[in-house]
């Protein structure tokens, strides 16, 4: 089954280390603009959400891409971008409604995340288990069973 | 690589922008952060200079590891000529701004001179704009960081800024740092406020070259794992930093009331740890974090409630809680929105306000002196009144606004006698005369005065606590903590004898010291999981690899003792004698615990750190050898008689 990245913004710190741990892995260099994963805070509310390409099961960025630059890989289940064909139109840029695409600010190219090939590095380097790789048919356990812990909680009080 | 490499100058007299280059020269002697701050103010200006007028130089730096993946690694430290004392302000703050800078391209920020009307900085993607300011004048932190943030239209950009006590020179002002962090100790907001200068807003995407990928990414690891397997990791991330309330608590070294009684049960019972988790939500973290010791806090009852921010911090417990009496730990959560607000030191306004409260307490000022006001002890709804009249030099607040040295002159009466302040700092409330150990002589060397960050003990508290009524120099570690410590071998050997269980105090304040010092210069951090956990060997592959300059672990011990002795130079050429090096009066003459300081004892264990430095103990300078060995002969000074 293809594993996917669940994040979970109530235990994001904001720590960005996921950013830096992509942008060294794919770039060679620390810089958070060139991260396939970025962070947005919340300050009034303390909470910080991670955001990143879902690799969506009806990616609009290959279905907008004239050249076919962006197709499925089979085994991890990551859209992949192939920078060779890719023409820098940014029509999956437009299309994305998370920044799935993004532009690199400096070379001015089309970056998305591949899930490392299947090891993603923002999992590995996030302490606070805010970004899991796990399988698809994983997360309804680990959703539910994270809501029943809360509701055990409040059992043990009455019980 | 690893660091930009370039100084930014911006001078705003004359609204001139230079930049500077950063040698590996400067880079292997002083590494980052702190260290080359004070490298730069002392090629360029006299520490004699007025410390609020144009004269004075505001340098930001970055530790050399911010804005990469070492963990802890977003310190960014402030120094100047502090206003509030005369010595060196040093104070260093997290979060994200000194990333950002390395984003922008610098490692350094140096501001210079004053600007005529009230401007903010723009570092915009390498284009620095000095923008028109007059419409944030007036404003608290937060208002000015959301209004900045709208007109230039991006929420990330980051901000460094003054409140209202900035403005108003209050002498122990901040400079905030984003919403919730901030450079308060010694006044740094003071100096900005002087320059007419409200904000600096951050914006770039520059790289962070790094010199060898994988050997970088080892060293983080074993940094990282070294920090997440420290038995103090787990503790600090449930509770944060008000974990030590309690133990300081525990350990006897607490009084109250302005250091003039002990601390009580009542005390830990509404301020200890346990109160913390009834409000806390979540952990945040500042830039490249593993650990996230701030607490984010949602106090749901009481006059507090609706109140949401991050932190509840141990100093402000302490300080609000023990040294002023308050007992009601959410009220800790609204000074702290109060002083960052206001951008104010919230350490020093409570210092202030329980000196002047010790002091109508005793008779010594009245209502006519305090516009009316009656000072008693734990008054919240007072204290928070008088951190705004502090602010906006309101009546008697102007008077506060000077903090208690200057206080006690301009009172008088023999006033003095009940100072706690070191050195013109204001000490904490970890009180040297119930435990004379590390932090306590540290009051005595450190950097910015009588504060207790700068010589901070990687090693868990030192045991051997003297028995009632007596007073012991001795302590002991155990063996077993110590090898769990990165000590270089040959000060291992000098500071702990295990077959008589003593520890040389003096040996392990200059370690602990140097230690400080280079993790200030790298950008990490002093919380023990940090400070504890990583020392000279990790962090020498860790800029190794980073920046392809080769440093061995005692190149990095070096630069740590290189700091410490320019810190000295600048402080004795800003007036600072050995005559100068005593704890406030009240220390030696009042007893707390059925103890005080004796004199010269404390003197004797300042001598012993001398010889450690080869510092001459009549003038508490580097001797010439000394200086020849740190390659700091060109920071020297006319002979002293």
């Amino acid at each position: 089954m293809q594993k996917l990245i669940l994040f979970d913004p109530d235990k994001c710190t904001g720590c960005r280390r996921c950013a830096l741990a992509c942008s060294l892995s794919k770039e060679g260099v620390f810089n958070s603009e060139k991260a396939r994963i970025g962070v947005i805070s919340f300050w009034d509310i303390g909470m910080h959400v991670p955001v990143f390409c879902q690799q969506c099961t009806k990616p609009l960025c290959a279905d907008v891409c004239p050249v076919g630059a962006i197709s499925r890989n089979k085994e991890t289940g990551a859209m992949v971008l192939d920078a060779n064909l890719c023409i820098g139109c940014k029509m999956c840029v437009i299309v994305c409604p998370l920044a799935g695409c993004l532009i690199n600010p400096h070379s001015g190219t089309i970056i998305k995340c591949d899930l490392c090939g299947g090891d993603p590095q923002c999992v590995k380097y996030c302490e606070f288990g805010a970004l899991e790789f796990v399988e698809a048919d994983e997360v309804a356990y680990i959703k539910r069973k994270a809501g029943a812990d809360k509701l055990a909680e409040a059992l043990k009080r009455i019980a | 690589m690893g660091y930009a490499g370039k100084i930014l100058a911006i001078d705003l007299s004359n609204r001139e922008v230079s930049e500077a280059e950063v040698t590996a020269q400067d880079c292997f002697e002083f590494i980052g952060g702190q260290g080359m701050n004070i490298k730069i103010l002392l090629d360029q200006m006299d520490p004699l200079v007025d410390p609020l007028g144009e004269g004075n130089i505001l340098s930001f730096g970055t530790g050399l590891l911010v804005g990469t993946l070492a963990p802890s690694a977003s310190r960014t430290s402030i120094s100047a000529r502090s206003p509030l004392t005369g010595l060196l302000a040093s104070t260093s703050s997290g979060h994200f701004w000194g990333a950002k800078l390395k984003s922008c391209g610098y490692d350094y920020l140096v501001v210079k001179g004053k600007s005529e009307e009230p401007v903010y900085i723009f570092i915009d993607n390498g284009k620095v704009n000095i923008l028109d300011a007059k419409h944030l004048w007036g404003k608290d932190s937060w208002d000015t960081i959301t209004t900045i943030r709208n007109e230039l239209r991006n929420e990330e950009v980051e901000i460094a800024c003054i409140g209202v006590g900035g403005e108003k020179l209050v002498k122990f002002a901040a400079v905030e740092n984003g919403f919730y962090s901030g450079w308060a100790r010694t006044g740094p907001g003071a100096v900005m406020g002087s320059k007419n200068l409200k904000a600096i807003a951050l914006r770039g995407h520059e790289d962070i070259a790094v010199f060898d990928p994988k050997g970088f990414l080892d060293a983080v690891n074993e940094a990282t794992n070294a920090v997440i397997n420290h038995p103090t990791y787990k503790p600090w991330r449930q509770y944060g930093s008000v974990l030590a309330v309690d133990i300081y608590y525990d350990l006897g070294v607490l009084t109250g009331y302005n250091q003039s009684e002990e601390v009580g049960e009542d005390f830990i019972q509404t301020m200890g740890k346990e109160n913390l988790l009834k409000y806390k939500k979540r952990s945040m973290a500042c830039s490249g974090c593993p650990l996230a010791c701030g607490q984010w806090v949602e106090i749901d009852e009481g006059p507090y409630k609706g109140l949401k921010l991050k932190a509840i911090d141990i100093t402000p417990t302490l300080e609000f809680g023990a040294r002023y009496g308050i007992r009601n730990l959410a009220a800790i959560a609204k000074a702290t929105e109060l002083f960052h607000r206001y951008g104010i030191d919230g350490t020093s306004a409570v210092a202030a306000v329980a000196f002047a409260t010790e002091l109508f307490q005793k008779g010594i000022i009245s209502k006519s002196d305090t516009d009316g006001l009656e000072l008693n002890w734990g008054d919240e709804a007072l204290i928070f009144e008088l951190m705004r009249k502090i602010t906006y030099r309101e009546g008697f607040g102007d008077l506060l606004a000077d903090g208690p040295v200057e206080m006690a002159r301009r009172i008088g009466k023999n006033s003095e006698q009940y100072l706690t302040t070191t050195r013109g700092l204001e000490t904490t409330s970890r009180d040297p005369r119930c435990r004379f150990d590390v932090w306590s002589f540290g009051y005595l060397v450190n950097a910015r005065g009588g504060d207790h960050m700068g010589v901070q003990s990687p090693i868990e508290n030192l045991r051997k606590s003297a028995p009632e009524g007596e007073y012991s120099y001795e302590f002991s570690a155990p063996e077993k903590a110590v090898d769990r410590v990165d000590i270089l071998d040959d000060w291992k050997e000098k500071t702990f004898d295990f077959k008589n269980g003593t520890v040389s105090i003096p040996h392990m304040a200059a370690w602990s010291q140097d230690l400080v010092n280079i993790v200030n210069a790298l950008g990490t951090c002093i919380r023990p999981p940090i400070l504890w956990s990583l020392g000279p060997t990790i962090y020498a592959k860790l800029v190794t690899t980073l920046t392809g300059i080769k440093f061995s672990p005692e190149d990095i011990r070096k630069a740590g003792e290189r700091i410490t002795n320019i810190q000295r130079i600048f402080n004795f050429k800003a007036g600072e004698k050995r005559e100068d090096m005593r704890f406030a009066p009240k220390f030696y003459n009042a007893r707390v615990k059925g103890r005080e300081l004796d004199e010269d004892k404390v003197n004797q264990v300042l001598d012993k750190y001398f010889e450690v430095r080869n510092w001459d103990p009549r003038t508490a300078l580097p001797k010439e050898e000394k200086l020849k060995e740190l390659n700091l002969d060109k920071f020297a000074w006319s002979k002293v008689s």
